[in-house]
């Protein structure tokens, strides 16, 4: 009987097992107008346990992802060209087990994971914890763990490392492999229906001799209000202690004055801010500034049209001697328009035009492109017709009118299976013809 | 826009369909689009704008060739569970039906219950067309109209009311004392009940009962504070790994924004930055976390962010930090790779980038020591730091900021003022980065301890 109920239990664990092959080939051009053909390769291999309580809960799960990188097909000269680049990578980018809702209030994660929130992302070897106290309507949220860092583990690649400081091979002087103790935590407000509220703080010491050294210290958060049905406020902020200045604030407001018209609204703030341990924290005091909006009309509910805008001030020192007093401040800006139509169930179709012009250069990009469904829900076809023209203000040659056409085919295998292909191909003063062949094939299996 | 944009993204972007959307198989939009009111054609017809009716992909297409009036029949004082509770059901009825896929709609007896079916003249009205838009078939000698099955002469087409893709107990609604109306709203104003007029939609479960918070609600005559279940998986279909299931024949479900300004149209790839900031385990219940990874430490180009020949074109994007490159990069560990494996600065004779008439990449007066113009390096590193990094490490800006005691020129990147405050909490939270311009016994290290 025991047996017997033991293997009940067991079979109501669910099984994922998830495998992408993503290949991707294309062409660059070196420093000597030399084309280069990259071909890489990333394999996926995913596995999974869901409800391992075996109450279809889904209280307690497990994950696991790897990646494997490689380049396929180089030569031993291109190799030589692409002396930087890792060849071969392999890469746990997740492995955790998580449990939600444990006695009606505890949520954990222990393992590897990407935590992200308002603060940044953090890639972590660590355990997270969530008090729901519902009656109070407030969540506490702890963090706790080692950064997953690439110099510190040849099992790791982490995009989200904080940024600044970087191993050159061969110099042993850059290799950052120090351990990164990660610590945070948040309060939020939870089931309040409209409202949302949370202040996270959070602290990267890494070692050193007889203590430890900050690596980044920031407190942040996020608040979302939707006041009526044709109003809501978002609020991102972030506040790093390093710099002593606030690093990041994206303010939203959503205007829907009708169901056929809406307004987004935006302000953001950046200050770059790098790893404590790089000099360019020195150089980065001087944060940009940016509103931008979309306009939208929905002729119908197949049927939009988009208009949009941006302001983006970057700002420098006050600088003047005898020949020359510096500006302040540059500013950049854009204007897009966009219009997009479904057409039923088996196609649809947009068109988006931006011109970006002032600091950095200018940019105009026209893109069309259509989906056509002849087997709906099984095989789709793209088509994208694309033209940019670019000037780069600071280098006089870095000019070009860029033409281009793409076309895209995705076929449904089964409903946990597809396959996807997108060939690009392009055209341009600096670059006569340029090729980019990307697959995917795309198996997601529960069992 | 287009989905040629999300031809990389996986499986789960096969098919693409605005928040609240849905859509119809082809085929059945013709044959029936004289007696339905339905999906897409309903709101078109509707007029301009986008309304936001009950999900078609939660909600299903549905083909009633009936007419029918709940203004009228209210009017006589019925009840809803006169109708669509009872033993004369095609399903449980209302009052016992605990799964959505019961259907809880009268049959034709109900309806006889006060319809002598058959008789043209009777009140109320009984004749097949009364109920049956167009249907006014020849009646046997004899008829009985108890027997309406015995009409050879059907109507041309079937009503088809398909499984809504939700969880839905109305027993257990029922029994805590919530009203028909406030899930379907008053029908005393509403003719035919379709799909648009009557269903509810999310905003009203979460909105009414299901937002996690405490409520008063009536069990068995007395009253209770119950907390109604506020996970997804409460009303929505779940996968495997007990994420929402959001793939159906009807198309893909997408949040329409309900639940903390999270519609998934096309302003959500430069805003969802907002919602997954104040709580990335919301993006969890229907994603899995491979999809954040897939493109924020990622292999793959999504095609909307970076569409053709993005290498090429880039640089004027960089520059402007649009979109933010840092969302996805990180300058040392991704930009610097590419950057100085092609020696996209090189100073070559061949390279096209060169400034004219002579081999380098820098405009003249980039790094002019003394008076600095327009180009000077100092001035673009404090608008956009990125550009830099992107292709330097530490080590050039070492070569002239470091103090002339350790092999530098000496070239103080500090502002005025910095010593003080702003000195001393750098040296507090990591000497390590000041050690890297300053030898221990620098006179500009010393005074600021």
């Amino acid at each position: 009987m025991l047996l017997l109920g033991t293997t009940t239990q067991a079979e109501a664990v669910r099984f994922h097992v998830q495998s992408r092959l993503v290949g991707d080939g294309y062409q660059l051009i070196t420093a000597d107008d030399e084309v280069v053909n990259r071909r890489r390769g990333h394999v996926y291999l995913g596995l999974g346990l869901y409800d391992l309580m075996g109450d279809q809960s889904y209280n307690l799960n497990m994950q696991t992802l790897l990646r494997f990188d490689t380049f396929l097909g180089i030569s031993a000269d291109e190799q030589e060209r692409l002396y930087s680049f890792d060849n071969h990578r392999f890469a746990l980018l997740n492995a955790y087990v998580e449990g939600k809702g444990l006695a009606g209030f505890l949520d954990f994660k222990v393992g590897r994971f990407t935590h992200a929130d308002s603060l940044d992302y953090l890639m972590m070897d660590g355990v997270k914890l969530t008090f729901n106290i519902n009656p109070a309507f407030i969540g506490l949220e702890l963090l706790a763990g080692l950064e997953s860092k690439h110099d510190g583990n040849p099992l790791t690649y982490n995009q989200a490392e904080l940024d600044g400081v970087r191993f050159i091979k061969g110099d042993e002087a850059t290799r950052n492999d120090r351990l990164t103790v990660a610590v945070g935590g948040a309060i939020k407000l939870i089931n309040l229906g409209t409202t949302r509220l949370r202040i996270g703080y959070r602290r990267l010491m890494s070692q050193a001799p007889t203590t430890m050294y900050t690596d980044q210290e920031k407190l942040g958060g996020a608040f979302y209000q939707s006041f009526i049905k044709q109003l809501d406020m978002h609020l991102n902020w972030s506040y790093d202690f390093y710099v002593n200045d606030l690093d990041k604030v994206q303010a939203r407001i959503g205007i829907k004055p009708t169901e056929s018209f809406d307004i987004d609204l935006q302000y953001i703030r950046q200050l770059p801010v790098f790893d404590t341990d790089s000099i360019f924290n020195i150089f980065a005091s001087r944060a940009l500034n940016d509103v931008n909006t979309r306009f939208r009309f929905h002729l119908d509910a197949t049927h939009r049209v988009y208009l949009g805008g941006y302001v983006r001030l970057f700002n420098n020192d006050e600088y003047s001697d005898g020949d020359f007093t510096a500006d302040t401040m540059a500013e950049a800006f854009g204007v897009s328009a966009g219009w997009f139509k479904r057409f039923g169930w088996d196609g649809r179709a947009g068109v988006d035009i931006i011109y970006e012009g002032g600091f950095g250069g200018t940019r105009v990009f026209v893109d069309a492109a259509g989906t056509w469904a002849p087997l709906p829900r099984q095989l789709e076809l793209d088509l994208r017709l694309t033209m940019v023209y670019f000037d780069e203000d600071l280098l006089e040659n870095l000019n070009a009118v860029s033409g281009g056409y793409q076309l895209g085919a995705r076929y449904l295998i089964d409903d946990m299976a597809a396959f996807m292909l997108v060939a690009e191909h392009n055209f341009s003063r600096l670059q006569t013809s340029q090729f980019r062949l990307s697959f995917i094939i795309d198996f997601n299996y529960i069992l | 826009m287009a989905v040629a944009a999300a031809a990389l993204i996986g499986v789960a972007s096969m098919l693409t369909v605005h928040a609240g959307e849905g859509t119809a198989p082809k085929a059945k939009k013709d044959k029936y689009a004289q007696f339905t009111k339905k999906g897409v054609d309903a709101v078109t017809l509707a007029g301009v704008g986008r309304k936001h009716h009950p999900s078609a992909v939660i909600f299903p297409d549905q083909v009633l060739p009936l007419r029918f009036s709940h203004q009228t029949h209210l009017k006589e004082d019925l009840a809803c569970t006169d109708c669509h509770a009872g033993d004369t059901m095609s399903g449980p009825g209302v009052t016992k039906s605990v799964r959505a896929k019961d259907n809880n709609l009268p049959v034709e007896s109900t309806c006889s219950d006060c319809h002598e079916i058959g008789v043209s003249d009777a009140d109320p009205p009984g004749s097949c067309k009364t109920c049956h838009d167009g249907y006014d078939p020849k009646l046997p000698d004899g008829f009985d109209s108890e027997k309406t099955h015995a009409i050879k002469d059907r109507p041309k087409v079937a009503i088809d009311f398909p499984t809504p893709n939700i969880k839905m107990n109305h027993k257990r609604h029922l029994e805590l004392g919530i009203t028909c109306a406030q899930c379907h709203g008053t029908m005393k104003d509403v003719d035919f009940a379709t799909r648009e007029n009557s269903l509810p939609q999310m905003k009203t479960c979460v909105g009414w009962c299901h937002s996690g918070a405490e409520i008063e609600l009536t069990e068995k005559g007395k009253k209770v504070q119950l907390r109604p279940p506020k996970a997804c998986k409460t009303c929505h279909i779940t996968n495997g790994d007990g994420r929402i299931k959001t793939d159906y024949p009807t198309g893909q479900l997408k949040p329409a924004g309900h639940v903390f300004g999270d519609a998934h149209d096309e302003n959500w790839l430069k805003n969802h930055k907002t919602v997954a900031g104040q709580d990335d385990e919301h993006c969890n219940n229907c994603h899995k976390p491979t999809w954040c990874v897939d493109c924020h430490n990622g292999v793959k180009k999504p095609l909307k962010i970076h569409p053709n020949n993005w290498i090429l074109a880039h640089p004027v994007s960089a520059r402007k930090n649009t979109p933010d490159c840092q969302s996805c990069h990180r300058t040392q560990t991704f930009c610097l790779d590419c950057h100085n494996g092609l020696k996209v600065g090189g100073d070559t004779e061949k390279n096209p980038l060169k400034q004219q008439g002579q081999l380098k990449f820098h405009p003249e007066g980039w790094a002019d020591f003394g008076g600095r113009g327009p180009n000077h390096h100092s001035f673009q590193a404090k608008r956009n730091i990125r550009a830099c990094t992107s292709c330097h490490t530490e080590a050039t800006c070492l070569s002239c900021h470091t103090s002339s005691g350790i092999g530098g020129v000496g070239v103080s990147p500090h502002p005025a003022g910095f010593k003080g405050a702003d000195c001393k909490r750098l040296l507090r939270m990591n000497p390590r980065v000041c050690a890297k311009c300053h030898s221990p016994g620098d006179s500009n290290l010393t005074s600021c301890l």
